[in-house]
C-alpha cells in the first residue's frame, strides 16, 4: 500500500473529472487532512461541473466579509472556500459537509458591464449584455466571451477569473463587412498601451483564429503590435495598419486578414 | 525616470511572457493564482505593511512566503529579484504577473477556442 493510500481516502467521485480532482488536489495541497478530503471529495461526487465550480467559488457577500489575506488564502482553496460559503468555520475537519446533491450555491457572474457591441461606420449599432446571448445560460455566454470567468478544465468559463480579481472587464465588440476597423485598431492599442492583452478574432480564407495581442509600442508614425495564436504557437509583430488595412498577417500561412471581433479589456474605476 | 534595461526589453512583455507563462503553468499555476499572488505582491510591496528598508527585500520577503504554495510563482519571481534596481523596476515587475495573469486566462482560452 502506498503512503498516500494509507493516509488518504479513496475520491469517492461517481463522475470523476478533470475539475473534481484539480479541486481534491488544491485541497490537499493545502494540507487538509484525509477526514475532510473524503467528505469534500464526496460532496462534489453529487454536483456536475458547474455546479461544483460554482460551489468553490467565494460569494460575493462571503468575500466582502473577509480582509484580504482570508479572502486570498481562500480564493486558492476550494475547501476552505466551499465551507465559507455554507456559513462554516474553515480549517475545521469536524464539521460535517453537506451531503451530495444537497448544495447549490448561488454565484453571480459576470457584471453589468459586460456588454457585446457591434461597430459599423463608427456608430454603435448594437450594445447588448451578454447575458442575453441564446446561449444555455448567462455564465456560458459569458464564458465565451472570456469576459469574466476563469477556465474550467473542459473549458467553460464560471465565476470570477484572473481578470475579475484584478478588476478588468472586457466588452465584445464584433466588427462586420462594413465595420470601421480604424476605430476597432484604435481601441486596440489603446488597451495595449495601457498593459491591458485583448483577445481577438482573425479571419480569412485560413479560417477563423483566436489570437492574443500582446503588446503595442510606438514604430514609426503608427504602432507594431506582438500577436500570439495559441492554436499554432506562432508569435509575430504586426503594423497596426496592416491590421487596420486587412493586410495578410505572418501568422497562420499568411491568410488572416480580418479582424473580427475583439474582446476589450477595460480597468475598472478604483483598480 | 525609466525601469532598468531588463525590463524595459522588447520581449519581456512578449516572448518572454509567453514562456514564463507556460513554465507557470506546466508548474501547477493558474491565471487566478497569479492574479491572486499580484494582489499579494502589492500589499507586501507597501512600506507601511512590511518592515523590509528595500524593494528587492520586501520582494524576497514574499518569495520565501510564497514558496510552499505557489512554488514556481516564488522561482520566477526569486529570478527576476536580483534585476531589480528601483520602484520603477518593482512597479513594472508587478505588472507583468498582472498581464501574466491575463495572458495566460486568454491564452488558454485561445488553445481551447
Amino acid at each position: 500500500m502506498s503512503e498516500r493510500s494509507r493516509t488518504e481516502p479513496d475520491v469517492p467521485l461517481r463522475r470523476p473529472s478533470e475539475l473534481h480532482q484539480e479541486l481534491l488536489a488544491r485541497a490537499r495541497a493545502a494540507g487538509h487532512g484525509p477526514a475532510a478530503l473524503g467528505a469534500f471529495a464526496e460532496a462534489l461526487g453529487g454536483l456536475d461541473e458547474p455546479a461544483a465550480y460554482e460551489a468553490v467559488m467565494l460569494r460575493p457577500g462571503v468575500a466582502a466579509a473577509l480582509d484580504v489575506e482570508a479572502r486570498l488564502a481562500a480564493e486558492l482553496d476550494p475547501y476552505t472556500s466551499w465551507r465559507l460559503n455554507l456559513g462554516q468555520a474553515p480549517d475545521t475537519d469536524a464539521l460535517g459537509l453537506p451531503t451530495r446533491g444537497s448544495v447549490r450555491p448561488r454565484v453571480v457572474v459576470g457584471t453589468e458591464e459586460d456588454r457585446e457591441v457591434s461597430i459599423t461606420g463608427g456608430r454603435r449599432l448594437a450594445s447588448r449584455d451578454l447575458g442575453d446571448s441564446p446561449a444555455p445560460s448567462r455564465s456560458h455566454a459569458v464564458g465565451r466571451a472570456l469576459a469574466e470567468g476563469p477556465l474550467s478544465p473542459s473549458g467553460r468559463h464560471v465565476g470570477p477569473g484572473a481578470a475579475g480579481v484584478l478588476g478588468v472587464r472586457h466588452r465584445r465588440l464584433s466588427c462586420g463587412p462594413d465595420c470601421d476597423a480604424a476605430r476597432l485598431v484604435s481601441l486596440l492599442v489603446t488597451a495595449l498601451s495601457s498593459g491591458l492583452p485583448v483577445a481577438a478574432q482573425l479571419s480569412g480564407a485560413g479560417g477563423s483564429y483566436r489570437a492574443v495581442f500582446l503588446q503595442a509600442r510606438p514604430a514609426g508614425r503608427g504602432h507594431a503590435l506582438q500577436l500570439h495564436v495559441p492554436s499554432t504557437g506562432e508569435t509575430a509583430w504586426v503594423n497596426a495598419q496592416d491590421v487596420r488595412d486587412g493586410a495578410a498577417l505572418p501568422v497562420a500561412g499568411g491568410r488572416l486578414v480580418a479582424l473580427s471581433e475583439l474582446l476589450l479589456p477595460e480597468r475598472r474605476e478604483g483598480t | 525616470m525609466q525601469p532598468s534595461a531588463p525590463f524595459r526589453d522588447r520581449e519581456f512583455n512578449g516572448t518572454t511572457l509567453l514562456e514564463e507563462w507556460a513554465e507557470l503553468r506546466s508548474g501547477g499555476e493558474t491565471p487566478l493564482s497569479v492574479a491572486s499572488a499580484v494582489l499579494s505582491l502589492r500589499q507586501a510591496r507597501a512600506p507601511s505593511r512590511s518592515p523590509a528598508p528595500d524593494p528587492k527585500s520586501r520582494l524576497s520577503q514574499w518569495v520565501a512566503g510564497a514558496r510552499a504554495g505557489s512554488p514556481a510563482l516564488a522561482t520566477l519571481v526569486a529570478r527576476w529579484i536580483p534585476r531589480v534596481r528601483s520602484e520603477l523596476d518593482t512597479e513594472a515587475l508587478l505588472a507583468h504577473l498582472e498581464r501574466l495573469a491575463l495572458v495566460g486566462e486568454l491564452v488558454d482560452g485561445g488553445r481551447r477556442a
